[in-house]
């Protein structure tokens, strides 16, 4: 109940501003009728006393507003113009609200009074007549009208209560727990019309609004924003302050002083601590509203909606959780009246009955990122192109005009609903616009991302002029940075002698061997182009701040680590804000900036600004990020280059020659107390062979729990690149294309293949092959991951057939029968989740096991894989794991057929 | 932002009084800085603040002109260097004492970084003129409007082309 009481306190406290404002608007709009805003702002403020009403219950309440709106809506729309009936009756209205109001918060129960019942019939009434366009009738005509239709009225009266009976007993279908009250109510109205009280009617208001200006219990006082972001700054400075007096009294070092400034720096701290407090809020204290207004709003929609919250705890400004939980609250609604399909659609179209709401919070650089996504129909953007034209929101030319994400935008336009009817929950082309409106005034931005079916995302963006994150301090060439410690792994300290050991130069690029793992190295000198990447001096020792940026690590290196602190995060004014290594400012203790870093935009930058990517590379025009990919590059013969994914290689070493051994004819080296074998490339491809050397560069695989490895003269370079092979001229066994990366032709080696060529048992165990090898269907557009793909796949025994796209895979899809389906998500034409749900809703073969591949694996993506279908999600270079679940997938489907 | 000279009230007048004289006339006033050899001037509604004890925090990867970030009671303010924002040769590297005029819009204020800071002026309107077609060094689209003092030429900055930011077209969202 507590919660309750909560949402009630602060929708009476709105309200009541809300109310206050009201009158002062009504009296400006007699002066100014055309102002169109003016209505708008009006509207929606009676809107969401109506929407409020409708999810406590209150039906008086809800049914005042109700028709206040709809006359309301029908100035907006220009349909109506303002006269004084119309202001009279609305100020009435108003008036009414505020009586209740009062009521509620007496008693927290809606007052029981004939009046407030005639009250609504009339406006009802009145409402009609302006519909019918009778509303023009002389300003004194109001009484004259009531005794003249009065028969009339009696009529439409009788009709209104009716109506609004059956509106309150729906309303009490939806709430379970007021029932008796809401049933006592529901009678109530039905008495009350044969006694119909006209001359009350306009004192009452009059009289009842007195307990209106009834205060709110004084447990809380509101404070002015501005008021505590002053305070705020004010903090700040007497921390300076309290930081130059310190060094004073240290120099002066008088006992009494000193201990008066500790007691001071001491109460400052905490002063400072608090005063952030004030302003800083969970969001859950938003969310924690939802349940049971999702819960009430699906019960009143007849749908069945579960709720996920997730990130409650991210913290954030209370004046955006203030401003915040309205847009919200319309987003809810919309998401569950237009978004999530009634259940039996829903089976139909082979979703779970139950849609699913998530609503999650999160920081990302300087922002709180909020997103609502439901899995539900979606928004058809064809069909928000018509619905604009027709309301005369834009042209049809500009309506074709616009792509799929410009026209999903248009939901955001004034005036506009996609809703098929008007509801009680929402529809009246209102929520979005106002949700678009707060939250550009918070400075933020809301994107609206939606596939038919599928369901809808809606991501508000939220710069942060106050947000608090743990940081993690470090120093750079002289200057401290911040950074976020969600991005945080470890620390490592090497000292020189491990450096010597541990850490690899590869080009221009430099590895840490992180128990194992190859974590590529990048210098925040570097990065931030403190220093030409000229060698630095003699270094003692190096930390490494390991990183993870959007799901693979990196190590940053920094010249030191200090403490972990929480820090404000301030934004960069306008002329910064497009440098991606920073995602904003932060004051340090001392009264300096700092800078926080951004780690996905160092990587990017890193990558970019790397002198050995300047020239010539690779980087083809249209390969999609999720293709990006470190490669080792390697010579064996001098002037023939090689490459293969770094992602495959466990170790790199270096060896004598005279360690390497024959055994039983093959060439083995004692590593780490295992015998190891070696692969010679000159062996398998038609390459110049190995010159002798006295020292052999090792690339070290450990797969299947074996150990492996091939012996190249030189390790050359590691880059990030979007890979785009060409097969053609160098196709053969164990290469699987070639790329000019760096002005040279370099071949791509086929690790897998290569390594089945030297010991065909390598991979095996107890994978078992069916009689008739299964098929499977492949659809990659990546050249270089199509034929790796292929190439293991095919060594483990499958039939595999390759497709470029999507949209090709379909193609072949619907002429073969395939026992399995292993695609990407992103392509070219048909991306991964369209061609599943083809396959899934159209073709004849629906039950086919189906893998996506990726080469990062994001929850999000993984999430709306197994929503269109897709049964297993795994990494493309993974060979054990994909070949794994194409034997688990065969192996059931097996199962199943044998049912 | 109201500035209060307009360009069509002003007849070239060329006359050669002293600024004082005419304190009675319909008069501007102006923030007065200098940066090596130049006299420049800010229109004093566009100013906020002059403060004299900035550190100014370095941003690697700026844009030139921007000298870095400075902290001004809490709020961060972006650092314009005045000499390389308008054209005039400045060495980066050297370390020079600045001033920090505060100026433009009260919602995002930027730090103009000058050498040397002078008087408030007042100016009759009618002794302000359009610019000339050049000013040596200086990149004209920085210029509002021109006086010829006894002595000297006030250069009266465009605040608005100060602190814009539009030359950074690749917004972050």
């Amino acid at each position: 109940m507590g919660m309750e009481d909560d949402i009630l306190k602060d929708f009476l406290a709105e309200s009541k501003e809300n109310l206050e404002l009201l009158d002062q608007q009504f009296v400006e709009l007699e002066q100014d009728p055309e102002n169109e805003e003016l209505i708008k702002s009006i509207f929606r403020t009676i809107h969401t006393i109506k929407g409020t009403a409708g999810f406590f219950g209150f039906t008086t309440l809800e049914g005042i507003a109700h028709f206040a709106e709809d006359i309301l809506s029908k100035l907006r729309d220009g349909i109506i113009k303002v006269n004084e009936d119309i202001t009279t009756m609305l100020l009435q209205s108003v008036d009414y609200i505020k009586a209740i109001l009062a009521e509620l918060e007496a008693t927290g129960k809606e007052p029981v009074d004939t009046e407030y019942l005639d009250f609504i019939v009339d406006l009802r009434n009145f409402s009609e007549k302006v519909a019918k366009g009778i509303a023009e009738a002389d300003s004194g005509g109001q009484e004259e009208q009531a005794k003249e239709e009065a028969p009339a009225q009696e009529e439409a009266k009788a009709e209104g209560e009716q109506d609004k009976a059956e509106e309150a007993k729906e309303e009490k279908k939806a709430e379970e727990k007021p029932e008796e009250k809401a049933e006592k109510k529901a009678e109530e109205k039905e008495k009350p019309k044969e006694a119909p009280k006209p001359q009350a009617k306009k004192k009452a208001p009059a009289r009842k609004p007195a307990p209106a200006t009834a205060h709110l219990t004084e447990s809380h006082v509101r404070i002015d924003v501005h008021l505590l972001d002053q305070l705020m700054t004010l903090a700040g400075e007497l921390v300076l302050s309290r930081n130059r007096l310190t060094q004073l009294a240290n120099q002066i070092n008088d006992p009494e002083l000193l201990t008066a400034n500790q007691r001071m720096s001491l109460v400052v701290t905490e002063l400072q601590e608090q005063i952030m407090k004030t302003r800083m809020q969970p969001i859950g204290n938003v969310f924690n509203k939802f349940p049971r207004i999702v819960r009430d709003l699906a019960k009143a929609a007849e749908k069945k909606v579960q709720l996920r919250i997730e990130g409650a705890e991210t913290e954030l400004d209370r004046s955006i959780i203030e401003s915040i939980k309205d847009p919200l609250t319309h987003m809810v609604r919309n998401s569950i009246d237009h978004g999530i399909e009634p259940p039996d659609i829903r089976v139909q179209k082979e979703k779970p009955p139950v849609g699913t709401l998530t609503m999650k919070a999160y920081h990302e650089g300087g922002q709180v990122i909020i997103e609502i996504v439901d899995d539900g129909a979606g928004i058809d953007p064809d069909k928000l192109r018509k619905k604009a034209v027709e309301k005369g929101i834009i042209t049809e030319e500009q309506a074709e005009a616009l792509s799929d994400r410009e026209a999903l935008m248009l939901i955001f336009q004034p005036g506009f609903s996609t809703a098929e009817k008007v509801t009680n929950i929402s529809g009246r082309g209102v929520g979005m616009d106002v949700v678009k409106t707060n939250i550009e005034k918070l400075g933020g931005t809301v994107e609206l991302l939606s596939e038919v079916n599928v369901g809808t995302t809606i991501k508000i963006k939220i710069p942060l002029t106050l947000a608090i994150i743990p940081a993690l301090i470090v120093t750079s060439m002289g200057q401290r940075y911040a950074i976020p410690q969600v991005n945080l792994v470890e620390l490592v300290h090497l000292n020189p002698k491990l450096m010597e050991r541990d850490v690899q130069k590869i080009g221009n690029s430099e590895f840490y061997r992180l128990r194992g793992e190859i974590l590529p190295l990048i210098r925040l000198r570097n990065v931030l182009r403190l220093e030409e990447s000229e060698e630095q001096q003699h270094e003692e020792g190096m930390n490494i701040v390991v990183l993870n940026a959007g799901g693979h690590l990196f190590g940053l290196v920094v010249d030191s680590i200090s403490d972990s602190e929480e820090i404000v995060v301030k934004p960069l004014g306008s002329h910064l804000k497009h440098i991606p290594v920073f995602a904003g400012t932060t004051l340090m203790g001392d009264g300096r900036v700092a800078l926080i870093l951004d780690v996905v935009g160092i990587t990017s930058s890193a990558a970019a600004g790397d002198d050995s990517m300047k020239h010539g590379t690779v980087v083809s025009t249209k390969t999609v990020e999720d293709d990006h990919q470190f490669l080792l590059l390697c010579t064996i013969a001098p002037e023939e280059y090689f490459a293969l994914p770094l992602a495959l290689v466990n170790r790199l070493d270096k060896i004598k020659a005279t360690d390497l051994e024959f055994v039983g004819g093959k060439e083995v080296i004692q590593y780490r107390g295992h015998s190891m074998p070696i692969i010679r490339l000159e062996n398998y491809l038609p390459i110049s062979p190995l010159p002798d050397q006295d020292e052999y560069h090792l690339i070290v695989f450990h797969m299947n729990n074996k150990d492996i490895a091939f012996l190249v003269s030189q390790i050359d370079d590691s880059l990030d690149l979007a890979i785009d092979v060409e097969e053609g001229t160098f196709k053969q066994e164990g290469i699987l294309g070639s790329a000019i990366i760096k002005d040279r032709t370099t071949l791509f080696l086929d690790v897998y293949q290569i390594i089945s060529m030297h010991d065909p048992d390598f991979f095996t165990q107890e994978e078992l092959f069916a009689e008739v090898p299964a098929k499977i269907l492949l659809a990659e557009d990546s050249t270089f991951y199509r034929n790796m793909l292929s190439s293991y796949l095919t060594g483990a025994g499958y039939d595999v057939v390759q497709a470029e796209d999507g949209q090709k895979a379909w193609e072949i899809f619907q002429t073969e029968k395939f026992d399995l389906v292993i695609t990407d998500i992103e392509m070219p034409r048909m991306n991964g989740f369209e061609f599943t749900r083809k396959i899934r809703n159209e073709s004849n073969n629906k039950d086919v096991p189906i893998i996506a591949v990726t080469s990062l694996a994001g929850d999000e993506n993984r999430q709306r894989g197994l929503e269109a279908g897709i049964d297993d999600y795994q990494a493309k270079l993974d060979r054990e794991k994909v070949l794994q679940a194409v034997t688990r997938l065969l192996k059931e489907k097996a199962l199943e057929n044998a049912a | 932002m109201e500035t209060k000279q307009s360009n069509e009230t002003l007849p070239a007048v060329e006359k050669k009084g002293t600024v004082v004289e005419m304190a009675l006339a319909d008069t501007s006033q102006f923030v007065t800085f200098y940066y090596d050899k130049h006299f420049f001037g800010l229109p004093i509604d566009d100013v906020i603040e002059i403060n004299r004890t900035l550190d100014v925090t370095p941003v690697p990867m700026a844009p030139e002109y921007v000298s870095g970030v400075v902290n001004l009671r809490g709020q961060i303010l972006t650092a314009i260097n005045l000499a390389a924002r308008i054209g005039l040769f400045h060495d980066p590297a050297e370390q020079k004492e600045y001033n920090n005029v505060i100026m433009g819009n009260r919602e995002e204020p930027v730090s103009l970084l000058v050498e040397r800071i002078g008087d408030v002026m007042s100016i009759p309107t009618e002794k302000i003129e359009p610019p000339p077609d050049m000013i040596e060094g200086i990149n004209l689209k920085y210029v509002d409007q021109v006086c010829k003092l006894d002595n000297k030429l006030l250069i009266i900055l465009n605040s608005k082309a100060l602190e814009s930011a539009e030359e950074n077209k690749n917004k972050n969202n």
